[in-house]
């Protein structure tokens, strides 16, 4: 169990959530910030969304993505930019659930906006909340790296 | 806590910035809140002809077309434009392992799904251009249209 603590702790392995994590909502951001059109047409499609608020989400989503995932793997605002990333895949989680759940079939739009047909949406659900276990490691790690700290700070 | 909100907030604020700016210089200018309307690159893309309801009756009635019903297996069984067969666009790979010699049998495709405002007939279409089929018709009304002109519907899971 204490080893288990020491890894979920090692700095390398919570450098390597932060690449792989950040990497992940980079590299999903570029199609859709190059095609704002088309990333329309899949939000749509998700049918979660008013008409009128369609265009809003498809322009500023993708970079939120950017900069949230940019943030994380350069270091900057950490605890901040995992806490966003963390709540982007929990919407992204309830969307294709509550899709499922209604039996409408959608294009995912996650990493391309190409109209791929779909595919299986219950490894789409699976992937994100995979990808929720080193978001939560990393936003875990810097809030109580932040207490020691200043823990430290109070004993010197 | 506080300072976690501020880093939130500076995030969503540049993002807000960049993508403003972005959209400002790509030269998409696209208005954040405006009305949603559909755009059909699909169709366009793969040049695959939209009917209208008359024209999907010719076809219905005429031998060798296959009508296609792109929407979800659990939508095509509480409803359906009879004689079509279920393709669910979301389950592509395993439908067309199901249905690909039916359709190698037919001289032309059709595909509908919900209505004028879904998509799943296009991507279909588009997917099955891609499979090397050609004479592909996508009937744009779908079941709205059909329910709407007040044709039969069938119900269940079969053919």
């Amino acid at each position: 169990m204490h080893k288990m603590d020491n890894l979920l702790t090692n700095k390398y392995v919570i450098l390597l959530c932060r690449f792989v994590l950040g990497g992940v909502f980079v590299y999903a951001s570029i199609d859709k910030i190059v095609h704002p059109e088309a990333f329309a047409g899949i939000l749509h499609n998700y049918k979660l969304l008013p008409d009128y608020f369609i265009y809003g989400p498809a322009l500023y989503l993708p970079w939120v993505e950017l900069i949230a995932g940019s943030f994380l793997i350069a270091g900057i605002f950490t605890r901040g930019s995992s806490v966003v990333l963390n709540a982007l895949l929990i919407i992204f989680i309830a969307a294709i659930t509550i899709n499922i759940i209604r039996g409408i079939s959608f294009d995912c739009g996650c990493f391309s906006t190409s109209q791929e047909g779909g595919g299986n949406v219950y490894l789409l659900l699976l992937r994100d909340c995979l990808l929720l276990f080193p978001g939560l490691l990393v936003l875990y790690y810097y809030i109580n790296d932040r207490r020691r700290n200043e823990n430290n700070n109070k004993t010197n | 806590m506080k300072k976690i909100i501020v880093e939130c907030l500076l995030i969503l604020g540049i993002a807000l910035a960049a993508a403003i700016l972005f959209n400002l210089i790509s030269g998409n200018n696209i208005q954040f809140i405006k009305k949603y309307e559909i755009v059909e690159p699909v169709e366009q893309a793969y040049n695959i002809e939209t009917i209208d309801i008359d024209i999907f009756n010719y076809y219905r009635n005429r031998p060798g077309t296959i009508i296609l019903d792109a929407r979800t297996e659990r939508e095509f069984a509480s409803g359906h434009i009879p004689g079509a067969v279920s393709f669910s666009v979301a389950r592509f790979e395993p439908m067309f392992t199901e249905q690909g010699e039916l359709l190698k049998l037919g001289t032309v495709i059709v595909i509908y799904c919900a209505g004028p405002d879904c998509r799943d007939s296009s991507l279909l279409a588009s997917r099955l251009s891609g499979k090397g089929f050609s004479d592909i018709f996508v009937f744009k009304g779908g079941m709205e249209e059909w329910i709407g002109a007040g044709f039969e519907t069938a119900a269940g899971a079969g053919r």
